[in-house]
């Protein structure tokens, strides 16, 4: 597979990954092209050994993002985006069958842990932040993260070592 | 190999480790097959995760074209129609690209061409790759290292002659010859060592 094929097949869920962070479409489209062109110029970047390359790639553009909102402090930036972003993207519905089992899957993980990895994934939360939202100690975050994540795999009988 | 990591693993797939933290992971993985597997365990698990998010397409105005840094050589690789992995070396730094390797992309507009991987012999030998026409009419060789000293070397039965000097830059080096050379049997010094060979076919 060449960068053109990459791209094509594996853009839109990394773009909406990045969107999620960022809020803003300029912001997350030069995220996605860096993240690509910065795998692609590395090749020994991605072993297949560690599993399918869209989870690699979503996972490089995720920290990406996650970067670039950390360097660039721009919360509260990122809000003020919120109201502009629908206009200025095209949306998709999503694949209800997988969200759905997603879903299930999350309500299937202890309260504590569901919590504390609903804030981190889908609030963009740092360890930290959600720390002080929850009023807990960092490290009692963070073995939760990690537990959901180790629990939550298993559940959804992720693919290991999946083929790209 | 160092000690497995633990919990660090589900961490750094979410992404907030720091830097530090980061790096020692990432190194220790690439060469730890197990730990590398946790973490593209918890990869996918994150990656079924955007599901749950909104979805949007990615513009397409931008598409074909990349970032400053690796622009002509891309712009280069869809036109010549080729394997864009055969320039992956090439142009890391094409921000500061020399006149060879604008030669070469002019070159290889132009004409028919493959290309080999030069086989490592030493340890830590860089990548190395030579781009050549079929008609033999110009050669490139680049190699994924950006410090002087690297030499082209033609082997032939009575020894090895230097076909040409690599020009470093940023973080590659390259060479473009552009005249007829039979030469069939490659290899890369660095210094006086050879440090990878190969064979035009």
């Amino acid at each position: 597979m060449n960068l053109e094929e990459i791209y094509e097949r594996y853009a839109d869920v990394c773009f909406s990954v990045a969107l999620h962070v960022l809020r803003s479409p300029d912001d997350a489209e030069d995220c996605v092209q860096d993240v690509f062109a910065r795998v692609w110029q590395r090749s020994d970047a991605y072993r297949p050994e560690r599993g399918s390359l869209r989870a690699f790639l979503i996972a490089c553009v995720r920290n990406d993002a996650l970067g670039r909102r950390r360097a660039e402090a721009r919360h509260r930036a990122i809000e003020e985006r919120e109201a502009r972003l629908q206009p200025s993207v095209e949306f998709e519905i999503a694949d209800h069958v997988e969200a759905e089992r997603v879903r299930q899957g999350l309500q299937r993980l202890p309260p504590d842990q569901r919590r504390v990895l609903e804030l981190a994934y889908f609030g963009g939360l740092t360890h930290r932040e959600i720390a002080a939202k929850l009023d807990e100690p960092l490290g009692t975050v963070k073995s939760r993260l990690a537990l959901a994540l180790r629990r939550l795999s298993r559940d959804l009988g992720a693919p290991q070592g999946a083929a790209p | 190999m160092s000690a497995h990591f633990g919990e660090e693993l589900e961490l750094y797939a979410l992404g907030d480790l720091e830097e530090r933290e980061r790096g020692a992971i990432a190194e220790h993985v690439r060469t730890c097959d197990a730990c590398a597997r946790r973490i593209g365990e918890a990869e996918e698990t994150l990656a079924t995760m955007s599901s749950l998010l909104p979805a949007y397409r990615a513009p397409q105005r931008r598409r074909p074209v990349w970032k400053p840094a690796a622009r002509v050589a891309v712009a280069a690789a869809f036109v010549a129609g080729l394997l864009v992995a055969a320039f992956t070396l090439a142009f890391i730094n094409v921000g500061n690209e020399s006149g060879d390797d604008i030669r070469a992309q002019v070159a290889m507009t132009h004409a028919h061409f493959r290309h080999i991987e030069l086989t490592p012999v030493t340890a830590g030998a860089p990548a190395a790759k030579v781009i050549y026409a079929e008609d033999r009419s110009w050669l490139y060789a680049i190699v994924d290292d950006g410090r002087p000293g690297y030499r082209l070397l033609a082997a032939g039965p009575s020894g090895a002659h230097e076909l040409g000097r690599l020009v470093a830059h940023g973080a590659s080096s390259s060479l473009f010859i552009a005249h007829p050379t039979k030469a069939n049997r490659l290899e890369l010094a660095f210094g006086n060592r050879i440090v990878a060979r190969g064979t035009l076919p």
